[in-house]
């Protein structure tokens, strides 16, 4: 991989250098700035980079503002983005991940620690190589298909540009590596379209990927008031992980999603209103879960909303929701 | 020696070519506190933090594990008190004299080949 370090401390890039270089099989270019970053990125010529790994406490422009900007490139919107932090730093953390950092790195650093790192970023690598690979063929194929493109229910959904908002991949890892103390106030929800199937049968794809990301925004604004990170999960459901001891109230919440939902007024292709509703599932307190367990926590909420549905669906609610949608 | 133990020498010798400006400003602000505890020094303590975090984010690495933890004691504390919480700086001086002592005997017990003393 070709990897671009930003570390305003040189001695803590030379030490990534050798440590890079024991693991062998990698390219590391090294910035003292972000400014001196978004120069190299900028070279004409010069081959695009993997992966980045980013130190947060930088003067100047920070690593979470030169996260952002790299995910506002195309080329880079995927490309995994390593945030290097000290331990129990979890406001920076927290930062990093809403401006869509993949994963991070404490000081200081463990050479077994980021040879893990380094291999599961690979992996995300040839994963993103693959996805825009398929973009690539679909581009090419997209006049043949055009008619008859849809979107497969359980497909991730790009989402950019909404507060919070961040991939499946990264939610896990916050969430893996956030210490017991620093996950105490945390707690993870579920949300989910209610009828989803139903909805993906009728929408073209385009109007099934607005669905989500409208859901999302009415998700991250009602939920502005506070710390979360929200993830779409595919099948219609998002998972939040909302911090500063929270106690979700959900029925409120839900019905600031519906509010949102509609001022947003959404409408299938055809014309016909979408009139979505969404149900939440049983709040799990992360207290003082590991950063395994609190991952389980993430499958648990969604196992929870999935039974909720299920009840909505069969109620006399579910069957006017059916009846909407057929 | 093996390539990494090599490559982490060389690092070494440039941490170690460091210390010297990193420990004077780090004594500036431990001087500042012993000459008048109550005066304004956010500069020297903005200075003081930026050198404690570089010192604190690589000395582990290259062996030097107490004077990282101190250092990131340290740091904590100005951080604290950049957030406004209310510090007790004889505490911060005490740790400061601590990495100071710390940064003496990582330079001292390093060979002159490391220092660049030599």
């Amino acid at each position: 991989m070709r990897i671009l370090a930003v570390d305003d401390d040189p001695i803590s890039l030379d030490l990534l250098e050798v440590l890079i270089g024991q693991i062998g099989g990698h390219v590391l270019v090294k910035s003292d700035s972000a400014a001196d970053a978004l120069d190299k990125i900028a070279q004409r010529g010069a081959a695009p980079f993997d992966c980045f790994l980013l130190d947060i406490e930088m003067p100047g422009m920070n690593g979470v503002e030169l996260c952002e900007i790299l995910r506002s490139i195309a080329v880079y919107r995927h490309s995994p983005i390593l945030m290097i932090t000290r331990k129990h730093e979890k406001r920076f953390i927290d930062d990093a991940f809403s401006a869509g950092a993949s994963d991070y790195l404490t000081k200081p650093f463990e050479l077994g620690e980021l040879r893990t790192r380094m291999r599961m970023v690979e992996k995300l690598v040839n994963e993103n190589r693959k996805r825009n690979d398929k973009l690539f063929a679909a581009k090419t194929t997209r006049k043949i298909r055009e008619s008859q493109e849809h979107y497969e229910l359980h497909a991730p959904v790009e989402i950019d540009d909404i507060p919070g908002v961040v991939e499946y991949h990264a939610l896990e890892n916050y969430l893996a590596q956030l210490s017991r103390r620093s996950l105490f106030g945390s707690t993870v929800f579920a949300v989910k379209i209610a009828g989803v199937e139903r909805l993906h049968q009728k929408a073209e794809a385009f109007d099934f990927v607005c669905m989500i990301t409208d859901t999302a925004e009415a998700i991250s604004d009602s939920l502005s008031d506070h710390q979360a990170l929200i993830s779409y999960c595919g099948y219609g459901t998002f998972a939040c992980v909302v911090e500063d001891g929270w106690r979700p109230n959900l029925d409120s919440f839900i019905d600031s999603v519906h509010k949102c939902l509609k001022l947003m007024d959404l409408h299938f292709g055809d014309g016909e209103e979408m009139n979505l509703v969404v149900c939440a599932g049983r709040p799990i307190r992360l207290l003082s879960k590991s950063g395994e367990q609190a991952v389980n926590a993430l499958s648990q909420a969604q196992d929870s909303v999935e039974a909720v549905c299920r009840e909505m669906e069969q109620s006399p609610l579910g069957a006017v929701l059916s009846k909407r949608s057929a | 020696m093996n390539t990494l133990q090599a490559g982490l020498s060389v690092v070494r010798k440039r941490f170690a070519a460091c210390l010297p400006e990193r420990a004077a400003v780090i004594d500036s602000l431990r001087q500042e506190l012993e000459d008048d505890p109550d005066a304004y020094r956010f500069p020297s303590m903005n200075a003081a933090k930026i050198n404690l975090h570089r010192i604190a984010g690589t000395a582990g690495t290259l062996g030097f594990s107490n004077l990282g933890d101190m250092s990131r004691q340290a740091e904590d504390l100005i951080v604290a008190y950049a957030d406004g919480a209310q510090i007790n700086f004889a505490e911060l001086h005490e740790k400061l004299q601590r990495v100071l002592k710390l940064i003496d005997q990582v330079y001292n017990s390093l060979p002159d080949t490391e220092t660049g003393a030599a």
